[in-house]
């Protein structure tokens, strides 16, 4: 099912662009249940509302909104933007922001290449994986 | 500050943020545990200055990558120098401003991770964790562990930072194969 409506958001995010939210693609209604991998190479924006077991990679762009309500379990989800509200129990990589809701639940690593913003009340157990640095050639 | 240098146990455990240094290269590793007021501090007197946080970021390269050639030893002078610069590394980090200001503390356990490329590169990675292991600092096989697992995030993962050098050929070097290639 896909829908262009505005979706409910307890709060409104500060670091995932708006936009998005008003174009995104809900992919996984509430109270559905999905296995297995998503792969797009294409730019794309997804929300899952209901439980999901797998992979999500969004290799060009792309962005994912992990909606309350929704309970992940994965391996990795990789995209430019995360916004999670929901449930995470594993790995979730921004390429460049990831933003934590006030209902926002992960158990796993998270990894951000940019932002990292985390509202009062998101909970984190687990690891958080910064940008790297890169010296060249100083020896 | 308040310190310990390689001693593994901190004088303040509830307020105990501990920095740790490992490198996959050499199997080299550091640790200090500081009052998180001190890395607060560190983050204060970096905040709004792009030159010092650059010059933070550099310095901590050459001086973990120094401390780790020399096999430093915890009381060591270049050991000292490495860890104050992972401390100021970890204090100009978005994750040290993200943490305190979710949580109110930047207790846990901060890790700055370097690879070491075959072209010459050094990457640090840093990681966070929480207290969810406890306040005092982790053995050596502990921080081993975790760098490992961080090592094989990396590796596992196609847009790290690590993935990008592994596909255009530059090689991590490893501290078994650099001992090997020493040895040979």
């Amino acid at each position: 099912m896909n829908t262009l409506k505005k979706p409910e958001t307890a709060t409104d995010p500060r670091l995932f662009p708006a936009a998005i939210l008003q174009t995104q693609f809900t992919v996984l209604p509430k109270s559905a249940t999905m296995k297995g991998d998503m792969a797009a190479s294409e730019d794309l924006s997804i929300r899952l509302d209901g439980e999901y077991t797998g992979k999500i990679e969004l290799g060009k762009a792309g962005s994912v909104h992990i909606a309350n309500g929704a309970v992940v379990t994965t391996d990795m989800i990789i995209a430019d933007f995360i916004y999670v509200e929901g449930t995470v129990n594993g790995k979730i990589h921004a390429r460049k922001g990831m933003e934590l809701s006030p209902t926002a639940r992960v158990k796993g690593a998270i990894q951000y290449d940019i932002d990292l913003d985390m509202h009062p009340g998101a909970r984190i157990s687990g690891q958080i994986n910064a940008p790297e640095t890169i010296l060249q050639n100083q020896i | 500050m308040s310190e310990s240098w390689r001693d593994g146990r901190s004088k303040e455990p509830d307020l105990t943020a501990n920095i740790y240094a490992y490198d996959t290269s050499t199997g080299w590793s550091g640790v200090c545990a500081i009052a998180t007021k001190n890395l607060l501090q560190a983050a204060d007197i970096m905040h709004g200055s792009n030159s010092m946080r650059n010059a933070a970021l550099s310095f901590a390269h050459v001086e973990l990558l120094r401390a780790s050639d020399g096999m430093a030893t915890g009381s060591a002078e270049a050991a000292r120098r490495a860890m104050v610069l992972s401390m100021y590394y970890i204090a100009q980090s978005q994750s040290l401003k993200v943490v305190h200001s979710r949580y109110g503390s930047v207790r846990g356990h901060w890790l700055s991770l370097l690879y070491q490329f075959q072209k010459g590169q050094t990457m640090i990675r840093p990681v966070f964790r929480s207290d969810i292991i406890g306040n005092q600092p982790m053995s050596k096989a502990m921080l081993k562990q975790w760098a490992d697992e961080v090592l094989q995030e990396d590796k596992s993962t196609t847009d790290s930072g690590l993935s990008r050098q592994l596909r255009v050929g530059n090689a991590l070097v490893l501290a078994t194969k650099k001992t090997s290639q020493l040895n040979s």
